[in-house]
């Protein structure tokens, strides 16, 4: 990757990973949390501040400047989730309509590295789940490893 | 002290593991986000190669599009599958991976339709595979 990024820690199991963002307004812990689908091998991201009572809080904007870092540590769990669990399919969807356009300019702008490992499917709100392109109004992301 | 690995290699430089670590394996964050994802990939379906990849490497499951199941094989493993879809009743031969009784669940769910869901046998494939054999009749 060409980002920067957080150290992360996880368990073995490697369906939860916690890092330390740090900015103007201090440090701040971060979690991406897996969590398997009742069916299928889906497994949906969970992403935000870790808050007073150890939750993970997906709404909270902590402005600390480091967005693009944040992003790209947030990918890097995906990397290393899906080399423990290649079969597995990864569920994206932003907490807030502003969230989720932030994952998909990110996936946009670096569709390229992207689609060299994985394949990425958008939701075309009531309509369908179809291959990623750039410039459509996703509103959830499918990620998988490429066969 | 904790046995901390630090990996070097591939994609997981940076990457601390900790057993240590609190456990929230079997924490389901956000239950109503999951049922609307659950519901969006039932409801929707997803391109059937993807369907097929993660049906043919990983567990068993199955997938719904426009009223069908998907994953359908039939090459020596074959059911027949009777489901009130949108342009009525169809009546094909499928292998799917899942239960007699939660398939009857899916398709009264879906498409409000009683059905009966008969397990004729089981087979194992290649060693981890159960393909169970189902006969499907409405009641």
């Amino acid at each position: 990757m060409r980002y920067e990024t957080y150290l992360l820690e996880t368990r073995e199991s490697m369906m939860t990973f916690e890092f330390i963002s740090k900015g103007p307004k201090g440090s701040v812990k971060k979690r991406v949390q897996y969590t398997k689908f009742k069916q299928g091998n889906f497994y949906n991201l969970a992403f935000g501040d870790v808050n007073k009572n150890n939750d993970i809080d997906d709404k909270t904007v902590t402005h600390n400047n480091d967005t693009h870092k944040v992003l790209a540590t947030v990918a890097k769990t995906v990397y290393t989730f899906l080399e423990k669990y290649p079969n597995a399919a990864i569920y994206v969807k932003g907490s807030t309509f502003a969230r989720t356009r932030l994952y998909r300019m990110s996936i946009s702008n670096n569709l390229e590295e992207i689609n060299e490992q994985f394949e990425v499917l958008g939701f075309l709100e009531d309509k369908d789940w179809v291959v990623y392109e750039k410039n459509n109004d996703y509103s959830a992301f499918l990620i998988k490893l490429k066969d | 002290m904790n046995e901390i690995t630090e990996f070097k290699k591939s994609k997981r430089d940076g990457v601390i593991i900790d057993n240590n670590m609190k456990n929230y394996d079997d924490v389901v964050l956000f239950p109503e986000k999951l049922a609307e994802a659950e519901e969006m990939i039932a409801k929707y379906g997803i391109p059937e190669e993807w369907a097929h990849q993660l049906a043919e490497k990983g567990e068993r499951h199955h997938f719904w599009t426009s009223g069908v199941l998907l994953r359908a094989d039939g090459e020596e493993n074959t059911f027949t599958l009777a489901a009130k879809t949108k342009v009525g009743v169809s009546e094909t031969s499928y292998t799917i991976y899942t239960t007699a009784e939660l398939l009857s669940q899916l398709i009264k769910a879906h498409w409000g339709q009683e059905v009966k869901v008969h397990i004729q046998h089981t087979v194992k494939k290649e060693g981890q595979w159960l393909y169970e054999l189902l006969e499907v009749r409405d009641v």
